[in-house]
């Protein structure tokens, strides 16, 4: 492990971080939306476990973050699908672009 | 006690405050009553709240608290007189007197504070190069210093505040109840009077107060309002504090603001049935012409801010006046220098006095150092000891307390001038004296005390607190201003019908009388005067009042008569008041009044072009005479007039009575001195020659030793010109051997003249309130109507608009604009779509992550 | 070639190719399968940085809670129509631009000289599931020893000894109020408006 060394890591985070951005911005179904946030989360959680591998400053840091980015995900998952589900219950539909009183 | 022992001037301070005290209770009384009032029928804390502070009447015991602090006051100062003059004729040093009976604080620091400012009296100690330095003058203080003027001051308004007090018990009693009716204003046109002027008979310019008679009055219902008995002695309480803090204070600036208050004051007392729109427009006119004085006032206290650097009436005096000379360069001390400006020989900017022959010329004054290095000994001029040059003063670019300086000799006029016009609005000078007649629409009472005690009374007493300050040229334009003031509302105040009319109009030539003995260096005479004439103006005053109260608010003249019988203290009271404002020998007006006419009479002689100074107050001393034993003969003697008023006419309670009876005891002695008959012997004008300033006898010397000399011949003939007039009136009005209507006749022009006030308000019609309205009305419609609405179509815009538009109006609208087509366009970017704004985030982390890469790079 | 070296190749590309799969997929329900790899390759990245408790934690949550989480919404939310929305061409190529450049500026800035800087740690395992409870509790033996970027060698950096109770109520009653948010939010609304 120690001849990979960080950066390698780091691309597959980032990697997923851009699949993450995009996918959020093409699905217009909610619930890919959702998808797209996780990837993103998980994009971010790969760093911080990468930092606490490669970087004893963050060692135990590093491991609780993404612990506990786990645990809020989980949380937002479960808001985000009641948010949907009531959307749905409103609109009949869960296109995003339909959710859009908040024009300006 | 101990704490008074030490410094007994806070008598004064407390008994200033008093006042203030009840104010604030009747104030909180009635904004308490006033929240709990909506709940007073439903019960509960408030309700109870309600009831327990009088419920649906006027609460008679906060006016016995307001009076019972006013007693309080006049106690307090009485003490404090006594006190006073028995400290003055201990050994004291000027600097034990001044911690003893004077106190200073910082009000508004505005620059840096010093640390421990040393105090006034040891200040010229605190100079040594161990001593601390003098403070830059960038504070307003308050403060307060008792001299004998004013210890006798306060004396004076507070015991004749607490007179008016104990009588408004009595008068204002109408306003206990619950509901009062004022039949002054038409209850189903209110705004609108019942009666127009035009009703009036053709002698008087009475206006109004004639609903008794007329027989249209009864078919009204009054006005109906509640009674406001805590409310008028709200006001009183206010006023008395105002005036009682413009007295002690010892700065202009603590002056101006006490001014402020009483003009304040006297607008909500002149307006107190501001139901009647006549008392309304009084209270505006008191107010509005008093801001001219004041707008004055206010240059006069800047410049002398600015160029003086400070405001205290004692700095301001050593500041402006030298000292005493040890090298008799200059004349005399406590005088003004004037100097001219000359550079050195090195070209440095510099002044000089001008050569001997040309004394008290030159275009600058100079302004002494309030901290010497010796104050013992004035080396003169600017000394500068490596020098030996002892006229020449350098131009100090910074000036200090301790070095000279100069100001321009033309600002110290405006500064004067400007304090001046301040004391002609507040003490009713021709030409600001129109509202002063007019102020007659407030409870009689409120007259009284302005006319005796307070407002008026304010004017003529900063002109003589002030006194250093004034520049000759300032002090000859008083005393004109007097005698002018003087002479014409004596002849306003000959043909008046109005009761309150007369005396309002003989108080403004009273006023001019003090102001011309002011101008003419008669500083003793002139204060005098206003303490002996606030004694028997305000038993005139409520004299009328108790009249008018007996009378059921009649005021008359033509409609009294023959109240002698059924008012006996009335009119004797009132008698001793005539006799004294006419000058009747041995009562107090007496001693003023000569003093008054033997100065104009020095200064006359001394400067012959000035001889008009003498001559017209002698020929109103006749006047006073005859207009105010005619108003005691209309009113007291003869055949009632009006039977109405006569059979229902009768005596004030004692409350009323008692304040008459005291008043007109001090009316008769409160000037006596012995011996009796030497008019200069006043025990109460020798008090005051020990506050007369110190530069007076040594400017107006000539002046004081004619006066001195020929006092007795103004005196008879003052007594001479008083006898005649008093002997015309009764003769017109009580053996009726001349009939007023053939001299009314004969006179003709004069008397239409003279009836119409010299058309003093009609003139200030024409020139000022019409052509301001106008522009008004002007200004409006130029703002309003061309460019408001585009053209109709068709037409081509007006210039004014197009102007409006590509100016200002059309600045403003491109602005608004502009910033509404910027939210409009900005409003596309706000999708709603939750897409797009991931887009517009991501854009935006991206456009960060491009900045970080540049910066790392 | 190391193993280390091959496995995370592996394991990558597996994740790579799967979160593409999560991106290019038109149906939710293969979106939501292909996501379920990409979360095992993550977890299985935990697993190879010496990370077992996490990548064990992230197979339970996500893999067995929030996955089916989102799997039940696909069902709830299930209409033809709805499972596969279009999203028109010019928008793909818009965002498939701004995701390549974020993906490029992104790579640049972590492997750039002023990127992050890993160092070879001496002691290559990351705590287990002891300290990091230990951890929780306050008590933890770990000292770390920091190299902070930015700041200079030898400098003592003060430090509290580590405990991350409080956090971890915190997130814990979060955790509570969010669900029951979420219930309250989901729950059938017949009764309200009959």
């Amino acid at each position: 492990m120690t001849e990979l060394g960080l950066p390698p890591f780091l691309i597959l985070s980032a990697f997923l971080f851009a699949c993450g951005v995009v996918c959020i911005s093409t699905r217009r179904n909610a619930i890919g939306v959702l998808m797209g946030v996780e990837l993103v989360l998980n994009a971010a959680n790969l760093n911080f476990v990468a930092f606490a591998r490669f970087n004893p400053a963050f060692r135990l840091e590093g491991e609780i973050f993404a612990l506990m980015v786990i645990v809020l995900a989980a949380a937002e998952a479960a808001v985000a699908l009641a948010i949907i589900l009531n959307f749905y219950n409103n609109h009949a539909t869960v296109d995003v672009d339909k959710a859009d009183e908040l024009k300006g | 006690m101990t704490w008074f022992d030490a410094s007994p001037g806070r008598l004064y301070v407390v008994a200033t405050l008093l006042p203030l005290a009840a104010f604030a209770a009747l104030l909180l009384i009635g904004a308490v009553k006033n929240l709990c009032r909506s709940s007073r029928q439903v019960g509960g804390v408030a309700s109870s709240i309600y009831w327990l502070l009088g419920g649906d009447r006027p609460l008679k015991t906060g006016a016995y608290l307001a009076t019972g602090c006013m007693v309080a006051a006049a106690a307090l100062a009485v003490t404090g007189l006594v006190w006073f003059l028995a400290d003055t004729h201990q050994d004291l040093t000027s600097e034990q007197m001044a911690a003893r009976w004077s106190g200073r604080v910082d009000w508004i620091r505005i620059g840096a504070a010093d640390t421990a400012p040393p105090g006034e009296w040891d200040r010229h100690r605190a100079t040594g190069p161990g001593g601390v330095a003098p403070r830059t003058a960038l504070a307003l203080e308050i403060g307060y210093r008792i001299d004998h003027l004013s210890a006798l001051m306060f004396a004076m308004v507070t015991v004749i505040g607490t007179g008016i007090f104990v009588f408004s018990l009595g008068y204002m009693k109408d306003e206990t109840d619950e509901i009062v009716e004022d039949h002054e204003v038409d209850a189903q046109n209110p705004g609108v009077r019942p009666h127009p002027r035009a009703e009036d008979p053709p002698e008087g310019v009475d206006h109004g107060h004639s609903h008794a008679t007329s027989p249209k009055a009864d078919d009204h219902h009054g006005f109906r309002r509640r009674g406001r008995y805590g409310r008028f002695f709200l006001y009183l309480s206010l006023f008395c504090f105002s005036m009682l803090n413009l007295i002690v204070a010892d700065n202009l600036f603590q002056v101006f603001v006490s001014w402020e208050l009483v003009g304040v004051c006297s607008f909500f007392l002149i307006g107190f049935y501001y139901e009647r729109p006549s008392a309304a427009r009084a209270a505006n006119k008191a107010f509005i012409v008093n801001r001219i004085g004041d707008a004055g006032f206010l240059v006069g206290m800047l410049v002398a801010w600015t160029s003086l650097g400070t405001l205290n009436f004692e700095e301001m005096n050593r500041r402006i006046r030298s000292p005493k000379d040890s090298h008799e360069q200059l004349a005399m001390a406590n005088e003004l220098v004037r100097v001219n400006p000359s550079p050195s020989k090195t070209g440095e900017l510099g002044y000089r006095l001008p050569p001997k022959e040309q004394a008290g010329t030159g275009s600058h004054l100079v302004l002494f150092p309030l901290v010497w290095d010796n104050p013992e000994h004035f080396h003169g001029m600017g000394y500068d000891k490596a020098k030996h040059n002892t006229e020449w003063i350098a131009a100090n670019t910074t000036p200090n307390y301790l070095s000279f300086d100069t100001i321009p000799y033309w600002l110290f006029v405006v500064m004067g001038l400007g304090i001046f016009l301040g004391c002609v609005g507040k003490s009713a000078q021709v030409p600001l004296h129109t509202w002063l007649p007019d102020a007659m629409e407030g409870p009689t009472p409120v007259s009284a005390l302005i006319h005796a005690a307070t407002m008026v009374a304010a004017g003529v007493y900063l002109v003589g607190r002030a006194f250093p300050l004034f520049a000759p040229e300032v002090l000859l334009l008083i005393a004109y201003t007097g005698a002018v003031t003087l002479f014409v509302s004596a002849t306003i105040a000959l043909v008046q019908t109005d009761i309150k009319r007369v005396l309002a109009y003989s108080t403004c030539s009273q006023l001019g009388y003090m102001m011309l003995a002011l101008g003419v260096g008669g500083w003793v005479a002139g204060l005098l005067h206003l303490l002996t004439h606030a004694f028997f103006k305000a038993l005139l005053f409520l004299g009328s009042g108790s009249v008018i109260h007996g009378c059921h608010h009649e005021q008359d003249l033509r409609k009294m008569g023959g109240l002698y019988s059924k008012m006996r203290v009335t009119a004797l009271t009132m008698l001793v008041g005539v006799l004294a404002i006419s000058g009747a020998p041995f009562l107090s007006g007496w001693y003023s009044k000569d003093m008054i006419l033997s100065s104009a009479l020095g200064y006359g002689l001394v400067q012959r072009e000035h001889v008009l100074l003498f001559a017209l107050p002698l020929i109103a001393a006749a006047m006073t005479g005859f207009y105010m034993f005619r108003l005691w003969f209309l009113a007291f003697t003869g055949t009632p007039r009006d039977e109405h008023v006569h059979t229902l006419a009768h005596e004030s309670p004692f409350v009323m009575t008692a304040p008459l009876v005291v008043l007109a005891v001090f009316s008769i002695g409160v000037a006596w001195g012995w011996p009796l008959w030497d008019a200069d012997a006043s025990y109460l004008g020798q008090l005051l020659e020990h506050a007369a300033p110190k530069g007076l006898s040594s400017a107006f010397r000539q002046e004081r030793l004619e006066a001195h000399d020929h006092h007795l011949v103004a005196g008879g003939l003052a007594l001479l010109a008083a006898i005649f007039g008093a002997g015309l009136a009764g003769a017109m009005y009580w053996k009726l051997r001349i009939d007023p209507a053939v001299l009314r006749a004969k006179l003709g022009g004069v008397y239409t003249f003279f009836l119409n006030k010299w058309y003093f308000d009609e003139a200030y019609a024409a020139v000022v309130v019409g052509p301001a309205v106008q522009l008004a009305y002007a200004a409006a419609a130029a703002d309003k109507r061309p460019t408001d609405t585009p053209p109709p179509p068709g037409l081509a815009e007006a210039p004014s608009r197009r102007f409006d538009l590509l100016t200002l109006d059309g600045w403003l609208n491109a602005l608004g604009q502009a910033v509404g087509t910027a939210g409009r366009s900005l409003r596309v970017v706000q999708t709603g779509q939750l897409r797009t704004y991931i887009l517009f985030l991501a854009l935006t982390v991206l456009v960060l992550l491009g900045i970080l890469l540049t910066l790392a790079s | 070639m190391s193993l280390p070296v091959i496995l995370f190749s592996i394991v990558a590309a597996t994740t790579v190719v799967s979160a593409l799969g999560v991106v290019l997929t038109r149906n939710v329900v293969r979106a939501a399968v292909w996501l379920l790899f990409t979360l095992i390759g993550v977890s299985l990245t935990y697993f190879l940085l010496g990370a077992e408790f996490l990548g064990a934690a992230q197979l339970l949550v996500y893999v067995g809670g929030t996955l089916v989480l989102v799997v039940f919404g696909v069902m709830l939310t299930a209409q033809g129509p709805l499972q596969s929305l279009k999203t028109r061409p010019a928008e793909w190529v818009v965002v498939g631009v701004l995701g390549a450049t974020l993906f490029g500026l992104l790579v640049a800035v972590a492997t750039g000289p002023s990127g992050p800087q890993g160092t070879t740690p001496e002691n290559g395992q990351l705590p287990g599931t002891g300290p990091l409870g230990l951890a929780f509790l306050g008590l933890s033996d770990v000292t770390p020893k920091a190299e902070l970027s930015g700041v200079p060698q030898g400098h003592i950096i003060p430090r509290t000894p580590v405990g991350y109770l409080l956090p971890f109520e915190i997130v814990s009653v979060h955790l509570l109020v969010v669900l029951i948010g979420a219930a309250y939010l989901a729950r059938a609304k017949r009764r309200a408006n009959p």
